[in-house]
């Protein structure tokens, strides 16, 4: 039995809307130093608005999201996006820049207003290139890119901010088979060697069950279920939350449940 | 990096070239040497004209084409848009209200607060196009710009012609002076007034496009990294209409320099990096204005094309090229 810790990031009684429509309701989340926590539900399910709040990029309508503690919107934002990246799915591809210079947008939490004078990418910036497999794009515009190049990019781009948390809304989405595995490998050796905590929102549930210690599963802005995949990962949940009438087998490679519809 | 920082050092060295040119040429045309004696010789023929008219003319058009310049630049990466000017704050339409309203009506206004009060007039402009865009982020950021520009332009033009039709034929002249960009006739005060509001807009801007560039990737990655989207935005509206406005209320609407110096200094720099780019297109434009100036008053010599007519010639068709040539905006 694991000693309880006190939670990196937590929403208590978290409420968030736009202007007509409540999406998350009265919900609480606690996310442990170094797990790796899926997010998962249909979509609408509030999923990415919710990861989007862990991030104090939206602002809650009711209740607190707490960083280390304390409440994530009244810290210094640079001094959160030093704990805490993001990888959203609404990055832009500035037109003319090179990979190695949006990678290096990275940094600007860790560097002072005459920061852009320094003179080229730092070590923080060329790790980030190496895990994320592109050096040799290095020069290349990002807008020659593939949507695929382009998600490792902006992978990269959180990774160069050098934060215990990294919050990713679909980090695989775009990318091929090849590429889905090795971000799910390079998420668990994050966590393992560098003891990061990571919260992703994933629409793959069998990816989401083979790599994360815990899934949280949404549905209408609420949390239907959540634990370790075994316990998440079973037929009535995925019936309460996805309408799907499924068949849950063990992974024959990884012991974990994994499941097929119907 | 370096590339930049060359291509920066070979802008001011053209600059440098520009200046002096500009300085030697006119009424009567000086060789270096004489250059030299006239600025420092009092009982030079030609000193007055030297020290009094060329060298702050010249000056202005290297410090208004600096401001400018930045204000292009901050406009167009803080609002991701490519084609982004001054012209979108309406900051010349506010100057030329207040220029038209005081000539017209004969208000007892002395020929040297004139600058200020068409200053006031420009900022108000500007200010009235920012606040009512609001610190409200999110890509309609740009859109409304555009659209409360506009607005604002069309209101102010409205004023003006509305002005100029109750003034004589005589006051039309004088207000030509602000209804076309001119730096004729600008003197050391006119200096200082546009140096006033350009210099600290630089340092500003300068302190500014490390933010700005996030703005670029989207407003929810500028604020996963720490940026305070809305208030960025805001600050660099507002510098770029504080240079913008300084220059309108002296020299009228000088077109296209604002616009074309980033898409020069992205092309010759070989980057869209936002601070490189300030670094590069502060001297670009500051030549392009110069040598615009230089052209205008000696293309046609005796007579002057005013210097916003010049930029416009010019203007339009490199715009054009860069647009065809598909320029990364």
């Amino acid at each position: 039995m694991k000693v309880p810790t006190e939670p990196v990031l937590r929403a208590r009684a978290l409420g968030v809307g736009y202007r007509d429509r409540q999406v998350i309701h009265a919900l609480d989340l606690r996310i442990e130093p170094g797990s790796v926590t899926a997010l998962v539900g249909p979509n609408g399910s509030g999923k990415s608005t919710l990861l989007h709040a862990l991030a104090r990029v939206l602002t809650p309508t009711d209740g607190v999201v707490e960083l280390d503690g304390t409440p994530i919107t009244s810290q210094r934002s640079v001094a959160v996006a030093r704990r805490l990246a993001l990888l959203p799915q609404s990055a832009l591809a500035p037109p003319g820049a090179t990979v190695t210079e949006v990678v290096d947008q990275g940094r600007y939490p860790r560097t002072g207003a005459l920061g852009m004078l320094r003179r080229g990418p730092d070590d923080a910036v060329r790790e980030a290139l190496g895990l994320t497999g592109l050096e040799d794009l290095a020069r290349t515009p990002v807008a020659q890119l593939s949507g695929g190049q382009r998600q490792r990019v902006w992978i990269a781009m959180a990774l160069a901010q050098q934060t215990d948390l990294l919050l990713l809304d679909e980090p695989t989405t775009y990318l091929d088979v090849r590429h889905q595995l090795d971000l799910m490998e390079l998420v668990v050796r994050l966590r393992d060697e560098q003891g990061k905590t990571i919260v992703m929102v994933l629409h793959d549930l069998n990816q989401a069950a083979r790599h994360a210690d815990r899934i949280v599963a949404l549905r209408d802005g609420r949390i239907l279920a959540d634990g370790p995949p075994a316990e998440v990962l079973t037929p009535r949940v995925l019936h309460e939350v996805f309408d799907i009438d499924a068949l849950v087998l063990t992974d024959p490679v990884t012991s974990r449940p994994m499941f097929v519809a119907r | 990096m370096y590339r930049s920082l060359v291509v920066a050092a070979g802008a001011a060295a053209l600059l440098a070239a520009a200046l002096l040119t500009s300085l030697a040429v006119g009424a009567a045309t000086l060789s270096p040497p004489e250059l030299l004696l006239a600025l420092t010789d009092p009982q030079h023929p030609v000193h007055v004209s030297a020290l009094h008219v060329r060298l702050p003319r010249a000056l202005l058009g290297a410090v208004a084409g600096a401001g400018l310049a930045a204000a292009g630049v901050l406009l167009q990466d803080a609002l991701g848009n490519p084609v982004a000017g001054p012209e979108l704050l309406g900051v010349s339409s506010g100057a030329a209200v207040v220029a038209a309203t005081a000539t017209v009506l004969h208000l007892p206004v002395p020929l040297q607060v004139l600058p200020l009060l068409s200053l006031a007039g420009a900022l108000a402009a500007g200010l009235v196009v920012v606040l009512a865009v609001g610190p409200g982020s999110g890509p309609g950021a740009s859109t409304r710009v555009v659209l409360v520009g506009a607005a604002v332009t069309a209101a102010c033009g409205g004023v003006v012609v509305a002005v100029i039709g109750l003034g004589t034929e005589g006051d039309v002249v004088l207000l030509m002076r602000y209804l076309l960009g001119s730096l004729s006739a600008r003197g050391w005060n006119d200096l200082a007034v546009v140096a006033l509001g350009v210099v600290p807009a630089l340092l500003a801007a300068l302190l500014l496009t490390r933010s700005v560039a996030a703005l670029r990737l989207g407003d929810h990655v500028a604020t996963g990294l720490g940026v305070s989207v809305a208030r960025v935005r805001l600050m660099a509206l507002l510098v770029a209409s504080l240079a913008a406005a300084t220059v309108a209320a002296i020299c009228g609407p000088v077109a296209y320099v604002a616009l074309l110096a980033p898409h020069v200094a992205r092309a010759a720099a070989g980057t869209t990096s936002t601070p490189l780019v300030l670094l590069v297109a502060a001297p670009v434009g500051s030549t392009l204005l110069v040598v615009a100036d230089l052209a205008s008053r000696t293309a046609f010599y005796p007579v002057e094309v005013p210097v916003g007519i010049a930029t416009t010639l010019v203007g339009v068709p490199l715009l054009a090229l860069l647009t065809l040539r598909g320029r990364p905006a």
